[in-house]
């Protein structure tokens, strides 16, 4: 009954986000059901997540209190975009009707039922595989109890006092509360701190990355569903849903970030307001992106880069202050955070005097030593049965974004391929221990960006798969994204 | 595809050493009652091996168990917590000036400093 509980806490917000995305006519250039789904659940959580810091850091503690003006809350969202969608159906009723995808109308071949029967094997597998995690490790894994949901225990029990958990230096008093005051909100509505809700956060978001990578290829694809398959196939990737740690979260907003502005990319006519809001959403989940992890510094400068690019395609580079406008409510919050309550200076970023760091950037013995640790790391990512997964998926990523018709992997890839230059500097500056520092984060690093490499590995895949038929209008070259809404 | 099935099939196989923390975190959870509901509560660090990722695992646990105080490697507070097997046998000096107050499962004792 409490993990019911729970579950209101995450269809409320998710409802309303998905009323706002319609009424906002992102559904109507999204194609992908799947995708807005996964859109509408994590964006809800992310939001939900900006809002419960606002309400705690105003004196409210999280209780019953809380749990009304939070349902409240997404109950007047909700209630205004279903209003203001009802407008827009009356007064778009009387405008041409759009030209639709019909390719997933064609019956399925022997191909696509074995395909399909193969993704299910192994999704059936995975949700074993999940369950035996989350059996094994009910609290989670390391920097679960000793970062992340000690940091929500704070929030649920500690009141007005939550701010004590900043004074505790070892468990990383800057990391951005995303996923804290997920767990705390959820585990509010549960009544009770149950371990199931954090593991519950971590398998709504690994089920919509999975969601929104295959949504974004069309599920009427067979190259979706084999890098679904694929996706499911990491023991790693598995482990880390049920790990409670905030590397999936991020991994999603990701790769969320990256569909919407790939569909931008591709499909949109210059100067349409649909650009404004896909641009809008694609800022929110780089927002959220930076709410969850430190790592989302990183990610921000190449997905701004991705963002500007889908601006100057629409016609009007100055559309790029959409995207910022989804980030800017994050970013105030992750800023005021950061300088007012946790002015703390990541332990892994050079502190020295910036001679020493210069010198050890050219350091080509210290390079040579983290290049092999680095290497080893990535070709032996996958966990059992899939060691290499990262190194043959990088490979397929790169061979698609060289070949003729991969400019929107091109554009997909740069954002990993950026970020992973972001790490490598880190490792390269850092005055810790860079091995140990590589041996404890790079299996999470790699996990990060795995749903977005496997996306651009599978987005040439099978290009002209049906492509016979009446695709939508403005994708006449590759499409992207079809509908999978049927 | 196939890659996939063998590759799912071994991550389903795979199975995880026992973990201590349920366990910890329970028996730290009992200590809460004994404690007041916020403020700094000493831990003291093993007389031995006070470095090994097992010891910092014990204290890291006792914190997580009893947020929101918060749970300090030190002596001093006026509670202090001795976890199992961190004292030295035969009477350890630093826990001059506490006196015991109560054991919950797992052997973690819970003292108190002894107010002249």
């Amino acid at each position: 009954m409490t993990g019911l509980s729970a579950l209101v806490g995450v269809v409320l917000p998710a409802v309303a986000v998905w009323l706002t995305m319609v009424a906002c006519g992102v559904g109507q250039v999204i194609r992908s059901r799947t995708v807005l789904i996964a859109l509408a659940v994590c964006g809800g959580l992310g939001l939900s997540a900006l809002s419960s810091f606002w309400i705690i850091a105003n004196g409210m503690g999280l209780g019953s209190g809380f749990i009304l003006a939070d349902a409240m809350l997404w109950m007047v969202v909700g209630s205004v975009a279903w209003w203001v969608r009802r407008r827009r159906v009356g007064v778009e009723s009387q405008a041409p009707p759009r030209v639709v995808a019909v390719a997933e109308a064609l019956p399925l071949t022997t191909t696509d039922w074995l395909v399909r029967g193969v993704f299910i094997l192994v999704a059936l597998m995975a949700v074993g595989t999940i369950i035996k995690g989350y059996w094994a490790l009910p609290h989670g894994e390391w920097d679960a109890w000793a970062i992340w949901n000690q940091k929500a225990r704070f929030l649920a029990r500690g009141g007005r006092q939550w701010i004590s958990a900043l004074a505790i230096d070892w468990s990383h008093p800057g990391h951005p509360l995303l996923v804290p005051l997920t767990v705390a909100r959820l585990w509010t509505y549960a009544g009770r701190e149950i371990t199931l809700v954090p593991a519950m956060v971590g398998i709504v978001f690994g089920t919509a990355t999975v969601a929104a990578v295959m949504g974004g290829l069309g599920l009427h694809r067979k190259r979706a569903w084999c890098a679904g398959a694929v996706l499911l196939a990491s023991g790693t990737f598995l482990q880390h849903w049920t790990a409670q740690q905030a590397d999936i979260p991020f991994a999603f907003f990701m790769v969320a970030g990256l569909v919407v502005l790939a569909d931008a990319r591709i499909s949109l006519l210059p100067g349409t307001r649909d650009t404004k809001a896909l641009l809008l959403v694609a800022g929110g989940m780089a927002g959220f992106a930076l709410w969850t992890k430190n790592e989302g510094m990183v990610l921000l400068g190449p997905l701004a880069l991705a963002a500007l690019a889908v601006a100057v395609r629409s016609g009007n580079f100055r559309r790029v202050t959409w995207w910022a406008a989804g980030v800017v409510p994050a970013l105030l919050t992750v800023l005021w955070f950061k300088f007012t309550l946790a002015p703390v200076t990541p332990f892994y970023l050079p502190q020295g005097s910036w001679l020493l760091v210069i010198e050890r950037s050219f350091d080509h013995q210290h390079r040579a030593i983290i290049d092999a640790a680095l290497w080893s790391q990535w070709t032996g990512w996958g966990g059992p049965g899939a060691t290499g997964a990262a190194l043959v998926i990088t490979i397929a990523a790169v061979v698609a974004a060289l070949s003729r018709v991969g400019h929107v992997v091109r554009f997909v890839v740069a954002v990993p391929f950026v970020m992973l230059a972001g790490y490598y500097a880190v490792f390269l500056l850092t005055e810790s221990d860079v091995l140990w520092l590589i041996a404890t984060t790079s299996d999470r690093l790699v996990l990060q960006i795995w749903p977005s490499m496997v996306l651009a590995a599978f987005l040439v895949a099978d290009a002209n798969e049906r492509s016979a038929t009446p695709v939508h209008e403005a994708s006449p070259a590759m499409p992207f994204v079809d509908s999978d809404s049927g | 595809m196939a890659w996939c099935l063998v590759a799912a099939f071994s991550a389903f196989q795979f199975s995880r050493a026992p973990d201590p923390t349920d366990d910890l975190d329970a028996e730290f959870s009992a200590l809460a009652e004994h404690l007041p509901p916020r403020g700094l509560v000493g831990f003291l660090d093993r007389y031995a091996d006070g470095g090994t990722d097992d010891a910092a695992r014990t204290w890291f646990v006792a914190q997580y168990a009893l947020a929101p105080r918060v749970v300090v490697s030190r002596v001093g507070p006026e509670f202090l917590i001795v976890a199992s097997g961190a004292a030295k046998p035969g009477g350890d000096p630093r826990l001059d000036g506490y006196i015991h107050i109560e054991t919950v499962a797992g052997g973690h004792r819970l003292y108190r400093r002894n107010l002249p």
